[in-house]
């Protein structure tokens, strides 16, 4: 079988799954949040398969083949992140929301304001993560089935807008689960190849060791980030993770507070354990045994393909076409299950935070709803699609860390001061909400990597990447000033 | 383990690895080492790993009697 026949049976597998979830679909709880009915340990697969991304796994083995041990702060302070995301919000999220994160921070002040404006983040963050999983899909769909970038991003958005539009959460969610379960076997498998070839684990680093004629790759601060830029990224990742919605809405698709915990508990294991081989087996593998073939070389030095396409070669060198031919539909599977994901966070932030917040009138009928989110559902993918032909030579490691500093700046607070501050009133909300916005995109706009690299002007207007440090306390500030000025709030425990 | 025990775990379990990225400088040389031959900073990236898996699993304190 070649490339194009495990990407039609892996189309085929995901549309039978979306038409039989869609003659289960009843309504708005059914499109939201699966009904509720999805188990702990199912939606703990689904978190992980949400964390897996393309994106990361991918990307990962990429970032280690480029700059060795100084990718584990990409994958420890996320894990620490799902670890607070546990503490602290996932029992509060499940008690007080039904489907989207604007029932959490409206469930004491019944403000429409916040509704919208937390929607509008919520759209944003989810946005922004679209375009860049879209820009991956396309580079690497482009590469490994041989068709056009646009064409790939098409295809893509396509197939995630039936998925959602029919299926809604509970296509999703299987689509999530199937792929993680596979994914979480190809890993496996390539990390007890690549111990095999290299004849143990120890042998494993020595190869790489000798690939790379350094040793340098296992040694910290490559990237020069500074004090500064340190505890800013970690923040960046730590808070952006405990406010990015498309994973939260998760927490809305299990029965109750306790399975809702009982699943980031699980989904966190799988996440640890995957992203522990894959850093820590996978990468040096691909060091040892990509980087010491000059056949997959460019003329200029680089990987052919990029270092997105290093999993990719490593694969084919340790399991033959066959292999390859596997994990390039389990690729494709992890890309449309991940942006059907994001596109849910979209249309249900559109179809219920928007309208119940901008709406005046009586409420929507459930069937009008329903109807509103599948219209976001495919002005999401038009949008997406069109953002990702635009955006196509982004870095997409810029895009990601771009989405996390806009939920560390906007839905991460809050979220933690709805659930926790009883002072918190709909002004501060609504302040704070713009505020860090704002504050987040202009920071990332004025940013070394957008300001000067992608804009191309001669000196930054920040001198950072990562600006969450500054923007994340001073959200919280802005919250904490208009809410005193604003007077006492109509306040109830949680 | 109870809330405000979990966020201080939290902070001093990653503290030491972005202490590393932003002064590498101070890094102690024995993290060169091999130790098994294994690199010893691969083994405390494995612990980094284990140690958040395992706390994941302790209860938080009152939350799951509701």
């Amino acid at each position: 079988m070649s490339q194009i026949h495990y990407f039609l049976v892996t189309v085929a597998v995901t549309i039978a799954i979306t038409f039989w979830a869609a003659r289960r679909n009843s309504g708005r709880a059914s499109f939201y949040a699966a009904e509720g009915k999805i188990s702990a340990p199912q939606n703990g697969l689904a978190i992980a398969g949400d964390f897996l991304s393309a994106g990361t796994v991918l990307g990962i083995v990429g970032l280690f083949f480029a700059i060795g041990m100084d990718a584990a702060p990409y994958l420890i302070t996320p894990l620490a992140g799902l670890f607070l995301m546990l503490t602290l919000i996932v029992g509060p999220l499940r008690r007080l929301g039904r489907y989207t994160l604007g029932d959490v921070v409206t469930h004491r002040l019944h403000a429409p304001g916040m509704r919208v404006v937390i929607g509008l983040c919520t759209i944003v963050i989810s946005l922004i993560n679209l375009v860049a999983q879209l820009v991956g899909a396309g580079a690497l769909i482009s590469i490994v089935f041989g068709i056009q970038f646009n064409l790939a991003v098409a295809v893509v958005a396509t197939l995630m807008t039936i998925y959602v539009a029919f299926g809604g959460m509970l296509a999703a969610t299987w689509v999530q689960i199937i792929k993680a379960v596979i994914l979480i076997f190809m890993i496996g498998l390539l990390a007890v190849l690549c111990i095999a070839r290299a004849g143990g684990y120890g042998q494993l680093f020595d190869l790489a060791e000798i690939s790379a004629r350094s040793r340098d790759m296992l040694e910290f601060g490559g990237l020069k980030l500074g004090v500064f830029g340190a505890i800013s990224l970690a923040l960046t990742q730590v808070a952006g993770m405990m406010g990015m919605p498309h994973l939260l809405i998760r927490f809305f698709t299990v029965p109750d507070e306790k399975a809702a915990r009982t699943s980031l508990v699980i989904g966190a294991t799988i996440i640890g354990l995957a992203m522990a081989t894959v850093l820590l087996v996978i990468g040096p593998a691909a060091v040892a045994f990509v980087g010491a073939d000059p056949g997959l070389r460019d003329p200029s030095g680089g990987i052919i393909g990029g270092t997105n396409m290093i999993t990719m070669h490593l694969t084919r060198l340790l399991g033959g076409e066959i292999l390859f031919g596997l994990m390039s539909a389990v690729a494709f599977s992890t890309i449309l299950a991940v942006v059907a994901g994001l596109t849910i966070s979209i249309s249900s932030a559109t179809s219920r935070d928007l309208v119940l917040g901008l709406r005046t009138g009586p409420a929507l009928s459930e069937r009008n709803e329903v109807a509103l989110f599948r219209l976001a559902a495919i002005l999401t993918s038009a949008i997406g699609t069109l953002l990702a032909i635009l955006f196509q030579k982004e870095n997409i490691t810029f895009l990601i860390v771009m989405g996390q500093t806009v939920a560390a700046s906007t839905t991460f607070p809050l979220l933690i001061l709805s659930i926790y501050w009883r002072g918190l009133t709909a002004a501060g909300a609504i302040a704070a909400g713009v505020f860090g916005l704002a504050a987040s995109v202009l920071g990332i706009v004025a940013s070394p990597a957008f300001w000067v690299k992608a804009l191309g002007n001669a000196e930054p207007l920040v001198p950072t990447d990562y600006p969450a440090l500054v923007t994340v306390p001073a959200t919280f500030l802005v919250a904490w000033l208009v809410s005193a000025m604003s007077g006492k709030s109509e306040t109830a425990p949680v | 383990m109870r809330v405000g025990l979990r966020i201080a775990f939290a902070i001093i379990a990653v503290g030491p690895l972005i202490f590393l990225q932003g002064r590498p400088d101070l890094a102690p040389a024995c993290l060169s080492d091999d130790v098994a031959n294994v690199p010893a900073v691969v083994w405390l990236a494995m612990l980094w790993f284990a140690m958040f898996i395992v706390a994941a699993w302790i209860p938080v304190q009152g939350a799951d009697e509701r």
